[in-house]
């Protein structure tokens, strides 16, 4: 059985005529099932682990990569897959997996599902990045080598899901890897200038004591200590143009 | 990830798999599988199969294995290439070098012992040779 759990603000009136025009075509495509509308009464991960227990076949997700970040953290390692329908502004988890508003009920009907990998802080997974926080950080990599960075913005990034984010071609990156990005402004009066630093790796342990972490910009962990790869942390419904 | 034989003229952040910027200080063993920049500081070791390019600003105090290289910063350390190395005019190398090939710019410092792989190579074949030979008369 599918699921699909709608955004609260699509109840917008400038969204009622793409929805309607959705769920015409999931109701062609054979494809109807049980609908959670998001509310200020109801909490997404309720519904999510909620949900999770009936085992459904497929979580389908209407709405943009706020909803979708959220949804997946939350089926991590579950084994149900995952399904997108994108609406709204922001919508680049969507694109990487080739999944648009036009052929996305064709994508779930066709049902091409392949694992992807997450990234973890602690036993919190992640989708695309954890930004760590702290005036001096000392971060630990694959047990090999101790990387200081002193300022700047700090990120584990999974560039699987988030690829728009990197300078370089990431259709080169290999998969299997997070990357550590140290990104420093240095621009001054009249230049742009930004340094990125970029480390691949696997296991990373902090070893500052008073930093945080937060998770695709939605929660936040106090005193992380160990970010790592989840391999194969999720199943997903892709389209034939997705970016991997 | 990306070609071993890189272009002799360096590589862009575009193209390295790794990049340490000039903010960061890196200790330990620092081994990596790609293509990598190194702007920042670097204690213990380093190593690679691709090409290491090693910035105008860097500081390394590492012993240093590679594929090829750049080399505009100061080295303090061996650092062994087995393809070609380039020393720039800013490059400063405290300690010995041994490489495939070598090209070194005006105004660049080597203080080392310089080594070529196939000359050595060359020696240690013909050295085996000489020891057989002296085996046969035996």
């Amino acid at each position: 059985m599918h699921i699909y759990i709608y955004d609260s603000w699509l109840s917008q009136k400038k969204y009622l005529s793409q929805v309607h025009d959705i769920e015409a075509k999931i109701t062609d495509l054979g494809l109807s099932g049980r609908v959670c509308r998001l509310g200020q009464l109801r909490s997404l991960s309720d519904v999510v682990r909620g949900e999770l227990r009936r085992m459904p076949k497929t979580i389908v997700a209407i709405g943009d990569d706020n909803l979708v970040s959220q949804i997946i953290s939350l089926m991590a390692g579950s084994g149900v897959a995952l399904g997108i329908v994108p609406i709204g502004e922001s919508n680049k988890i969507a694109d990487s997996l080739g999944v648009n508003i036009e052929n996305a009920c064709n994508v779930l009907a066709a049902r091409r599902i392949i694992q992807i990998d997450l990234g973890l802080v602690d036993n919190r997974a992640f989708v695309r990045r954890a930004e760590l926080i702290s005036k001096k950080l000392k971060l630990q990599i694959d047990g090999n080598y101790t990387i200081t960075a002193n300022d700047g913005k700090v990120e584990a990034v999974n560039f699987l899901l988030d690829r728009h984010s990197l300078e370089a071609d990431s259709s080169q990156l290999p998969s299997g890897s997070l990357y550590l990005m140290i990104t420093k402004d240095k621009s001054g009066f009249l230049k742009k200038e930004v340094e990125q630093s970029l480390i691949p790796f696997r296991e990373l342990n902090v070893q500052t004591d008073e930093a945080e972490a937060r998770l695709d910009n939605l929660t936040t962990i106090r005193h992380p200590k160990r970010i790592s790869l989840m391999p194969n942390g999720l199943e997903v419904i892709v389209g034939r143009e997705r970016q991997f | 990830m990306f070609a071993k034989n890189a272009p002799q003229g360096g590589i862009s952040n575009k193209d390295a798999e790794t990049i340490i910027g000039a903010s960061v200080k890196v200790e330990g063993n620092f081994v990596c599988e790609g293509d990598m920049i190194i702007d920042g500081e670097v204690k213990g070791k380093v190593a690679t199969n691709g090409f290491l390019q090693v910035g105008g600003g860097a500081v390394i105090n590492a012993d240093i294995k590679a594929g090829n290289g750049k080399i505009s910063g100061e080295v303090k350390g061996n650092v062994e290439i087995a393809g070609y190395l380039e020393l720039t005019a800013t490059a400063k190398i405290y300690g010995d070098v041994e490489v495939g090939s070598l090209s070194i710019e005006r105004g660049a410092v080597l203080n080392g012992q310089c080594a070529m792989k196939a000359v050595k190579a060359e020696k240690a074949a013909g050295q085996e040779k000489e020891e057989a030979a002296t085996d046969e008369e035996k």
